[in-house]
């Protein structure tokens, strides 16, 4: 398949300064308009892109059977011989990229202006965005403590539109459970692919490592991408306050500069877990702050994609 | 300090309230939603001791001020003196008011009495006792006043003691004089008591028969106090049958016109009445036919003259308290008048003629018109048995001295200026020399009388206004007599040329009514009049001696004593004599029924009897309707009820007396000014404490 170039200093300053600020992104209502900002700053960027010139190359003819799709049809061949084939070419996409994204209530947190889940939709939009435009199947499986909504994998024209519709749904649940949509991906998706997880990924990691596991050895290419705010990762609240937890609706009282240090501590150990898991599973494994613009999310998707 | 409303005291439990408040404070306020907890430690925020410091202050003050919004809802107010009074003198106090009245003596009435007061004593053993006594009038034994003096159990034993002294007497019983009295003294009682609960605190125990001829009607003109309970204790005698005796009228012969009256609830209809002479037995009774509640007047036969009866018994009811009536007949008056004048012998010309005629005898008095012409034999009675002296003629010197001296000793002398010679009489009677004191009147035509004084006795009769016309009476004759400014004397009555016409003059301790006019046709149409026997008369009965004292009495009824009786005796039934002193003008001690006879310590004048009889009111022995009493405004309380177990009274009093004190003093409202002002620097303060934070944090 296609490799990814190794990108000089000078090229990657360049596509620092024409990444668009997240906070500037989100401003954006409609989530196809993101993007699209997103898709075709980064395409811009990368126009000498080893994945330009993607074609459909013929294989085989098969004997037409009722049912069969009358236009694949090779009506030349049934002129010339009077005898009915379908034309079957080789792949009709290069990729097939399904998409599980949490959108359970832990999500919801943001201190910048916009929540996590805000982050995660555009950046699967933009994955969409970009496939849809590389003629890749993508599909798009939203859960919370269990499987929301699924758009199965396609390349199809309105198969943009309907991972938009379904993201642009209110979330509804709670809880977060990462094994439901692995469980489904493993018995569902009988093709090999790329599975990208998009979660915050701040629940009990008891299963992950299982149903990671099961994936890749079902031969899918598997990607994380854990999507924080900068406030989780830094705890840097000023002011004492009741800290309640989104998903159970728990409550404590907290003086935030006392709890930093331990914090800090306790979610370092738990993200060194996750990343020894994907490491041990062999998942690309990326840490995205909602700081971060979102040109570096895609850029890691495009990288993992190659792989 | 006391409260008015001490159950808002309660409130104090909301000074927790800023307390509570300031304890909330130390937990965070803004409640920040985190992605996940599981990360985070619980650590409690540490409290700053700075800051507690400051918010003790506040704490204080919004503390201060909720104490202070709620002692100004329990109403506080300062107690005086008044109040504590109030509070103090609460003791009850019982009256003890028993019928000591005639009818009491039926039966075992008055045993059951004592028995109910000596009741009433024990029960009201911490209560203060008065103990008063009524039948006509009410009596003292143990006054109100005594009342707080003396321990309890003496004064229980001083109380039995007086009740055992006390029995039944004979006169009637006026139960509304005696409540209204005790009411009265009860109230003037209150007016200087402080806490004003005392008519509340009083209960009046009434022990009476309470007979229906009871008297009740005082009642009616008195406003009964409101607080004021009567407890009444109904005494009531199994025998009801009961007739009594009144004595209406007693003719000189000694026949008597009685009444009988039956008791409402006698059973009894026939009853027997006779005579009873002081030497034998009773006649042979007379029956009568009374039914109950009502009664019958019946003349009895005409007695023996030479045995008059003393009583009329009556016989056939259960109780014989009212069944004697003493009789005593009235004795005729002997009167004695003396006339100096020219005797009649049947002319008209002559004063006798008309004098005589104007004092009749009557059943009531004899007349002895003694007429002393010029030439008579000098009168040999004493001045006081004679009555009336008449002059109408020139006295000799002798005969002057003699009216002088009737003058002196208080005889009363008519003296008649009919003629020119009757002057010098008149100025020696009068010891007065000047000659022309007395003169002949020049009368045009005639004279007619004015400027009367119909106060004086004798003109007295004649205020009515049908009476009082003396425009007929025409005097053609009189003489104008001017009477010296140094001789006392008063004109009773003006001829209309302002010349005197009657005149009184005292004289001694006598009195000397002059005329100064001749009473016959030929001078004047006085004697002709209808105004000259009653005026005669009236001159008559100047005379102390004359005044006719009546023989029957009624248990209670002063009589009125001669005023010639000096130092006397009165002999009283079933008692000792009983000494009058000299002056003394009324007899009180009719306690009894009986025959009186006053006698003079020299015994030289004959002795004067009179009888007292039972009030016939007493007679009427069916109860009383209670219902009476209330509708005259007595509060009546019933047996079991009792003014102790009726405090909210009292209560109520007082309260009224807290809360007036309350709203006097009005401190509520000074409480709320300084809570106030206490919010107020507490909002300073805290805005303060805030800008000072916000500043820091600031910085």
């Amino acid at each position: 398949m296609k490799q990814t170039s190794q990108r000089t200093p000078q090229q990657n300053q360049r596509l620092a300064s024409q990444r668009i600020d997240p906070a500037c992104l989100m401003r954006i209502k409609s989530l196809e308009l993101r993007a699209k900002s997103v898709v075709e700053g980064a395409w811009k960027g990368l126009h000498r892109s080893p994945y330009h010139g993607f074609s459909v190359e013929f294989t085989e003819y098969r004997q037409y059977t009722p049912g069969d799709d009358p236009r694949h049809i090779d009506w030349k061949l049934a002129a010339r011989s009077n005898q009915h084939f379908i034309k079957r070419f080789e792949e009709e996409t290069n990729l097939c990229c399904h998409m599980l994204l949490d959108l359970s209530s832990s999500m919801q947190f943001h201190s910048l202006g916009y929540s996590k889940s805000d982050y995660a939709k555009t950046l699967v939009a933009t994955f969409a965005y970009f496939l849809s435009t590389q003629r890749d199947a993508s599909g798009l499986i939203i859960f919370d403590e269990q499987v929301e909504s699924v758009v199965p994998a396609r390349f199809t024209r309105g198969q943009l539109r309907r991972i938009l519709i379904e993201l642009e749904r209110p979330p509804q649940g709670s809880h977060t459970n990462v094994v439901s949509p692995l469980k489904h991906a493993v018995e569902t998706i009988k093709k090999r692919g790329l599975v990208v997880l998009i979660s915050d990924l701040l629940s009990p990691l008891d299963e992950l490592n299982t149903h990671l596991g099961y994936l890749r050895a079902k031969g899918h290419e598997v990607a994380l991408f854990q999507i924080l705010d900068p406030a989780e990762i830094h705890l840097n609240f000023n002011e004492t306050a009741i800290f309640e937890d989104l998903e159970t609706g728990d409550r404590i009282a907290l003086n935030p500069k006392a709890a930093q240090a331990s914090y800090k501590q306790q979610l370092n150990q738990h993200l060194d877990e996750i990343q020894t898991i994907c490491r041990k599973q062999g998942v690309h494994y990326h840490k995205l702050t909602t700081d971060t613009p979102l040109e570096a999310g895609l850029s890691d998707f495009l990288a993992d994609r190659a792989a | 300090m006391s409260f008015l409303t001490p159950l808002y005291l309660v409130g104090i439990i909301a000074v927790g309230l800023p307390i509570l408040l300031h304890l909330v404070r130390h937990q965070p306020k803004n409640v920040l939603f985190f992605s996940s907890l599981r990360f985070l430690e619980h650590k409690p925020p540490q409290t700053n001791r700075k800051n507690k410091i400051e918010h003790w202050l506040l704490l204080m003050l919004r503390a201060i001020a909720v104490m202070l919004l709620v002692t100004a809802f329990a109403r506080p107010f300062f107690k005086s003196t008044e109040l504590e009074l109030t509070a103090a003198d609460t003791k009850h106090q019982t009256i003890l008011l028993i019928d000591t009245s005639a009818s009491m003596q039926r039966g075992t009435l008055w045993k059951e009495a004592l028995q109910t007061a000596d009741e009433i004593i024990k029960q009201a053993d911490e209560d203060q006792i008065a103990i008063y006594t009524f039948d006509s009038r009410l009596t003292a034994v143990k006054p109100l006043k005594e009342t707080k003096q003396n321990t309890p159990q003496q004064t229980t034993q001083a109380d039995w003691q007086r009740l055992s002294r006390l029995t039944p007497g004979w006169n009637a019983t006026n139960l509304g004089l005696a409540l209204t009295e005790v009411a009265a003294l009860l109230q003037q009682q209150a007016i200087s008591d402080p806490s004003g609960t005392l008519l509340q605190n009083s209960t009046i125990e009434l022990i009476t028969d309470s007979q229906a001829g009871a008297q009740i009607n005082s009642l009616s003109e008195f406003s009964w106090p409101a607080e004021l309970q009567v407890r009444l204790h109904q005494l009531k005698d199994e025998q009801t049958n009961n007739a009594g005796l009144q004595l209406l009228s007693l003719d000189e012969q000694g026949q008597a016109t009685v009444r009988i009256v039956n008791a409402a609830d006698s059973q009894q209809e026939q009853f027997q009445i006779a005579y009873q002479t002081a030497l034998s037995e009773s006649e042979q009774p007379q029956k009568i036919y009374v039914p109950a509640g009502q009664s019958r007047v019946i003349r009895m036969p005409a007695v023996d003259s030479q045995q008059p009866a003393t009583q009329i018994i009556l016989t056939g009811d259960h109780h014989d308290f009212d069944n004697k009536l003493y009789l005593q007949p009235r004795e005729q008056a002997h009167i004695t008048i003396v006339h100096y004048g020219t005797p009649a012998a049947g002319s008209t010309k002559s004063p006798d003629y008309f004098a005589k005629r104007a004092f009749p005898t009557t059943p009531q008095r004899k007349v002895e018109f003694v007429t002393v012409g010029p030439n008579s034999p000098q009168v040999l009675l004493s001045a006081a048995q004679i009555h009336l002296m008449i002059v109408s003629r020139e006295l000799a010197a002798e005969e002057t001295n003699l009216v002088k001296n009737y003058l002196q000793q208080g005889g009363v002398v008519l003296f008649s200026l009919n003629e020119q010679q009757t002057n010098d009489t008149f100025q020696l009677l009068v010891s007065h020399s000047e000659k022309h004191l007395i003169a002949e009147a020049d009368v045009n035509d005639y004279a007619l009388l004015t400027n009367i004084q119909f106060e004086h006795p004798l003109f007295q009769m004649f205020q009515a206004p049908e009476y009082s016309d003396f425009t007929k009476l025409k005097f053609w004759h009189y003489q104008r007599l001017s009477l010296p400014k140094n001789l006392p004397h008063q004109i009773l009555a003006r001829f209309d040329h302002e010349s005197p016409a009657i005149v009184s003059v005292p004289l001694g301790q006598g009195q000397l009514i002059v005329m100064t006019f001749g009473w016959t046709p030929q001078e004047s149409q006085f004697a002709l009049s209808t105004k000259f026997v009653p005026m005669m008369n009236a001159i008559l009965a100047l005379n102390v001696n004359t005044i006719d004292t009546p023989s029957q009495f009624i248990v209670g009824e002063p009589v009125k004593l001669p005023a010639s009786l000096k130092a006397a005796k009165v002999r009283v039934p079933k008692a000792s004599p009983i000494q009058l002193t000299a002056g003394e003008k009324k007899f009180e001690q009719t306690v009894q029924p009986g025959l009186y006879r006053i006698t003079s310590e020299d015994e030289t004048t004959p002795a004067q009897k009179f009888v007292v009889n039972l009030d016939i009111e007493e007679s009427k022995t069916a109860p009383l309707e209670i219902e009476k009493l209330e509708a005259l405004g007595v509060k009546l309380l019933d047996h079991g009820e009792t003014t102790a177990s009726n405090p909210p009274l009292a209560d109520l009093k007082r309260q009224a007396l807290i809360r007036e004190m309350e709203q006097k003093q009005k401190i509520w409202r000074w409480l709320i000014i300084v809570a106030l002002a206490m919010l107020g620097l507490e909002t300073l303060l805290a805005k303060w404490i805030a800008g000072k934070t916000s500043a820091t944090r600031k910085v």
